[in-house]
Parts: C-alpha cells; sequence; structure tokens
C-alpha cells in the first residue's frame, strides 16, 4: 500500500501512476499507533526521511 | 431477393410478400396502398407502384418494428410495454464505520463518506473492492461532489470547510476558508468552473472557485441551515431549515431573486429536471415547483417520514428518508409510487446511476447497490 503525506492511503497500486507513488511511501503493513485517551491518530508520511508517523488530534465534540 | 434499392423499389409486391435486399442487408414486407410511412431508403422503401411508401423493413440491419416468426415460419408482430419497475439488491460495500451520507460513481470507481469514520472511501464499483481511503477530516462529512479528476467534500462542525480532493490518491489538494465557528456545511452544487456551499452557522451560500477554492461572493443569509442546493445556467435554489422556503439567487453574484411559499417544515434536498425543482420536505412530502416563480405545481400525500435525500433519473424520482427503510421511486408526471425496496435499517445518501443502478447509503454502515430492473410484458400478434 501507499502511504501519502496527508495520510490518504491507496491500497490497489494499479490505480495510480508511477508520478503518483513517487509522492508516497509504499508499505506492506502500516505501524501500529498508540492508544491515546480522547485522541484520534492519523498516519503521516514524511517524505524526506521515509518514515510513517502518527499525529494525535483530540477526538472532536460529538455533532447532530 | 435482391440485390440492390433500385431493384427492389422498381418491384411490384403483393400484400404482405416478404423480400430480401442484399444491399441493406434487410428483409421488406410489402404494404397494403396508402401507407403513411415516409420513404428514407433504409427503413422505409417508395415502389414505383403507386407512388405510395409500400416496402417496410421487418428484419436484419433495419428493423422497424418488432415482428418474429415461429416455427411454421407463420409471422408474428411483438408488442412489448414496460409493465412495472423494481429494484433489487445487489451487492453491499464493506462496512463504512459509520452512517453513508453521500456518495459518487465515475466510469470505475465509487467514493463514498459519512459519519464516525469520516474518511473519503474508494472502491471498485463493480464489486466494492477496496481501493483507497483519504486522511480522517476529524467530523461527519455530509456532501459530496465530483468532475472528472477532482472530489468536493463538505462537513460537519469539526471540518468547517470544503474540501477539493484528487481522485486519484484521495490527497487534498485545496480546501477553502472556515465557513464559520461554529458551522457545518451540508449543501454543496458544482457547475464548470464554481461551486456552491451552504449550511449552518453563517447559513449563507458560499460561491467558490474551484481551480483554488478561493470565495468568489457570498450570499445574505437563508434564515436558517442549508440543507441542499441546486442550480441552472443562471440560477441557484437553495433549501433547508427554519425558513422552509425555496430561495432562488442569481449564480453570479448570489443576489436574492425571490422565494416560494413556505413549507411549514423543513426541506432537506432539492433537485432540478429543466424548468421544475423537486423537494423532499421534513412535512414528509415530495413536491414538484416552477423553477422560474418558484409557484408549486403538485405534491404527494404525506408520506410518513422526512424525506432525506431526492434524485432525479429519467421519468422518476428517488428518496430516502430519516427512519423510513426504503429507497421508494415516485413518477415524475403525476407524483405517483412507482417501486420500492425495503432494508432492515434506514438510508441515507443516495446516488442514481441513469437507468440501470441505485447506490444507498445504510444507516449501520455500508453502501447497498441496488439493480433497476425493468418489468415487460409482451404479445404477439399474427398478422
Amino acid at each position: 500500500m501507499w502511504v501519502f503525506e496527508g495520510g490518504s492511503i491507496v491500497y490497489d497500486g494499479r490505480t495510480i501512476s508511477e508520478e503518483a507513488r513517487a509522492g508516497a511511501i509504499e508499505v506492506d503493513v502500516l505501524p501500529e499507533p498508540e492508544v491515546r485517551e480522547g485522541y484520534y491518530s492519523q498516519i503521516r508520511a514524511n517524505l524526506e526521511t521515509q518514515e510513517l508517523y502518527y499525529d494525535y488530534i483530540p477526538i472532536p465534540i460529538p455533532e447532530e | 431477393m435482391y440485390a440492390t434499392l433500385t431493384e427492389i423499389k422498381a418491384a411490384t409486391g403483393r400484400e404482405d410478400e416478404l423480400c430480401t435486399c442484399i444491399e441493406t442487408n434487410t428483409t421488406y414486407k410489402y404494404l397494403a396502398a396508402g401507407s403513411s410511412y415516409t420513404a428514407d431508403d433504409k427503413f422505409y422503401l417508395v415502389t414505383g407502384n403507386g407512388g405510395d411508401t409500400r416496402w417496410v423493413g421487418i428484419s436484419g440491419k433495419y428493423n422497424v418494428e418488432n415482428y418474429i416468426r415461429d416455427i411454421n415460419n407463420t409471422l408474428y408482430e411483438s408488442n412489448v410495454y414496460l409493465q412495472y419497475n423494481k429494484l433489487d439488491f445487489i451487492s453491499e460495500s464493506e462496512p463504512y464505520g459509520g452512517t453513508v451520507y453521500d456518495m459518487v460513481t465515475d466510469d470505475e470507481y465509487i467514493y463514498y463518506i459519512g459519519a464516525t469514520t469520516n474518511r473519503i472511501y474508494k472502491a471498485y464499483k463493480h464489486n466494492f473492492q477496496f481501493v483507497a481511503q483519504s486522511a480522517s477530516f476529524g467530523g461527519a462529512l455530509y456532501g459530496l461532489r465530483a468532475d472528472s479528476t477532482h472530489l468536493y467534500v463538505v462537513g460537519s462542525n469539526n471540518v468547517q470547510r470544503a474540501y477539493k480532493i484528487l481522485k486519484t490518491t484521495l490527497a487534498t489538494s485545496a480546501s477553502s476558508a472556515v465557513y464559520g465557528s461554529p458551522s457545518a456545511l451540508f449543501g454543496i452544487y458544482l457547475d464548470d468552473t464554481h461551486f456552491y456551499v451552504g449550511g449552518y452557522g453563517p447559513n449563507t451560500v458560499v460561491k467558490l472557485l474551484k481551480s483554488n477554492m478561493s470565495t468568489v461572493a457570498t450570499s445574505a443569509s437563508y434564515g436558517g441551515t442549508i440543507r441542499s442546493i441546486t442550480g441552472d445556467d443562471t440560477y441557484i435554489y437553495v433549501v433547508g431549515l427554519t425558513t422552509n422556503r425555496v430561495r432562488k439567487y442569481l449564480k453570479s453574484n448570489l443576489s436574492y431573486v425571490t422565494q416560494s411559499g413556505s413549507y411549514g417544515a423543513g426541506i432537506y434536498c432539492i433537485e432540478i429536471d429543466g424548468t421544475t425543482l423537486y423537494i423532499g420536505t421534513d412535512g414528509e412530502k415530495v413536491c414538484k415547483l416552477s423553477s422560474s416563480d418558484l409557484s408549486a405545481i403538485s405534491e404527494t400525500s404525506a408520506l410518513g417520514d422526512t424525506v432525506y435525500r431526492l434524485k432525479l433519473d429519467g421519468d422518476y424520482i428517488y428518496i430516502t428518508f430519516s427512519d423510513d427503510t426504503t429507497v421508494t421511486s415516485f413518477l415524475k408526471s403525476d407524483l405517483s409510487v412507482d417501486t420500492y425496496y425495503e432494508n432492515d435499517s434506514s438510508y441515507s445518501g443516495l446516488y442514481i446511476e441513469s437507468g440501470y443502478f441505485v447506490y444507498a447509503g445504510d444507516d449501520t454502515g455500508s453502501v447497498h447497490k441496488l439493480a433497476l430492473t425493468k418489468m415487460y410484458t409482451s404479445y404477439l400478434k399474427p398478422i
């Protein structure tokens, strides 16, 4: 699968071009996020270091 | 059998005689004198015999009508009539993880959005095999539209702005300014160069440039939460809560033009076909209006539940409800019920692929694909 900077993930590489793949990091398995109470995890890709990491974002207040 | 049209047109036939023309690869029948068909040298041939159109194509390349031969070589005319439509369940997507509020398709894929998961999912539409997912938007996503290269998505108070997303990778290309704080966006309408959004909070329509998502114009307040927007070449039409009317604005600068009478309850969806608007209301009705002066044309009786989503296709209107568990179709002409499909739980999002498939977002979290099946009846009349 291909993980893009902002956190979108393409599971089927046949659907994107070589150029698009160059803007992502290819992995077989996603790293496990930490569990942090009150936060949800969002994967990101650092293309310079070729590393995946998670942002931990406060879980929003429930809405209508 | 004749080699050319010239030969067959010069021939004198007998009534109901058949002949085949090699040049047109068509079998013709010789009619009684006085045929009113217009000759076109394909389906209908004028003979030299009295000047009327006499030879009529009945099978082969130019087959004008439905004629069938049985094993005894008896010729029948087959009359086929649409008896009724029905909606058949075909398949469903993997669970989305929350209510699916909206979806669009293109040639190959379906894209769908909703609550809890708060992402755009992309799957092959023929088998729902999962292809990609966007990053989380941090809140429920309510409205999704597409052009050939991008998706445009709006959502809840935790989203607060419109996003432009690449269809290939589902990466964000651009985003609009914050609509308001607090705010939520429900209505979204695209044309070639702009799109229009509206919702809760400022209760205004915002016109955005598709290319860079910059704000072009903002309307005056609708007077309540905007729930849905549609448009034609010159105007946009806006519906929502509190005001409970259809309001018409000029697309160019979003200046107010006119409004309909009050429907006495919130209006959740609006679509346009030519000069006729169709709305679905919290008063549990589907209503028709004229787009020119927004005058009422007709309405259904109360349907027993809030009409939540409404889409148009050909001669039909399709709706989903807030709680009722069906997708129901109505005839545009007289608003009579055409057919329905009943699910175990209610549907939210609704999308039609003209004449073939209905996609409906199940409240338990998947997309259902329904086939629109046309049931025909026919009879054979000996000729």
